[in-house]
């Protein structure tokens, strides 16, 4: 992988990919009607809830994996992927209210869609602080994947809710049935910037994988030196 | 006129991915370099 595609690679074909969307989100996307220029803000809140919660169904994957073939790769995956997913989805808890405020005149309500979304940024934490609290690796592994199996329940719920229930938060954009639906150049800004969001997101979990994998070099020459040193 | 909620959103959001780009590249600088030392040291054992 990192012969095919070097990371110097990937960050530049994310940052230009990044530009892209920012051409497309202020100057090719049309100005909401009702909402004005504070409406531009949903392309990054929405693209940012897509990737946690695509983040969250990669510590699933991660954490059943390692259950089952208790490989390291997995579970470095799935803690990745959760720190990853935990910068993406404080993203969505910063963007929403600021989105909220003008829109609604509240920075916040306790309904459905925004309460599960912050049950999904507590379960980011719960996941990470297990990781730094529990001082046995292996046994800090198997708990952080039974979390990460348990809280992926909230992320179909946090998916649906705007559609099992009468909520502040706005209606879906897709499948929300009639009166729903975007401009064509909105879909084009909101799927363009999702792809930069998803090509960061790769990026920066590469970067995790690398420095878990340092890390166990580290801690491996560290035993080896104390080894040495104790005969 | 430009608006603050719009401007603090994009700030915010480019700043919060920066710090934690920076982080991440500063944890990998120091492993490496704890990892230079430690093979230095493991040769000349």
């Amino acid at each position: 992988m990192r012969k095919i595609f070097p990371p110097t690679l990937h960050l530049l074909v994310t940052l230009a990919w990044l530009m892209v969307a920012t051409y497309l989100i202020f100057l090719y996307a049309p100005q909401e009607a009702t909402m004005g220029e504070v409406q531009r803000i949903f392309y990054i809140h929405v693209a940012s809830a897509w990737t946690a919660m695509l983040a969250y169904f990669l510590i699933f994957l991660g954490s059943v994996g390692y259950l089952w073939k208790r490989r390291d790769a997995a579970d470095d995956f799935a803690h990745g992927a959760a720190e990853v997913g935990f910068v993406f989805c404080t993203c969505v808890l910063v963007t929403g209210p600021l989105w909220a405020k003008p829109v609604w005149g509240i920075w916040w309500t306790w309904d459905a869609r925004l309460t599960l979304t912050f049950v999904l940024w507590l379960l980011f934490v719960a996941y990470l602080m297990l990781r730094s609290y529990v001082i046995n690796p292996g046994r800090a592994a198997v708990l952080a994947a039974v979390v990460g199996i348990m809280g992926f329940v909230d992320v179909p719920i946090d998916y649906m809710a705007i559609r099992w229930w009468r909520t502040q938060h706005p209606q879906p954009v897709i499948a929300g049935g009639e009166g729903s639906g975007l401009d064509p150049r909105m879909w084009v800004a909101l799927f363009v910037t999702w792809g930069a969001f998803l090509c960061l997101f790769a990026y920066l979990l590469r970067q995790y994988m690398r420095l878990a994998a340092l890390r166990r070099e580290v801690s491996h020459l560290r035993r080896l030196r104390g080894s040495s040193q104790g005969a | 006129m430009v608006n603050v909620y719009l401007v603090l959103a994009y700030g915010l959001l480019w700043g919060i991915f920066t710090v934690y780009a920076w982080v991440i590249h500063g944890r990998q600088q120091q492993l490496e370099k704890e990892l230079v030392e430690l093979k230095k040291a493991l040769g000349q054992q």
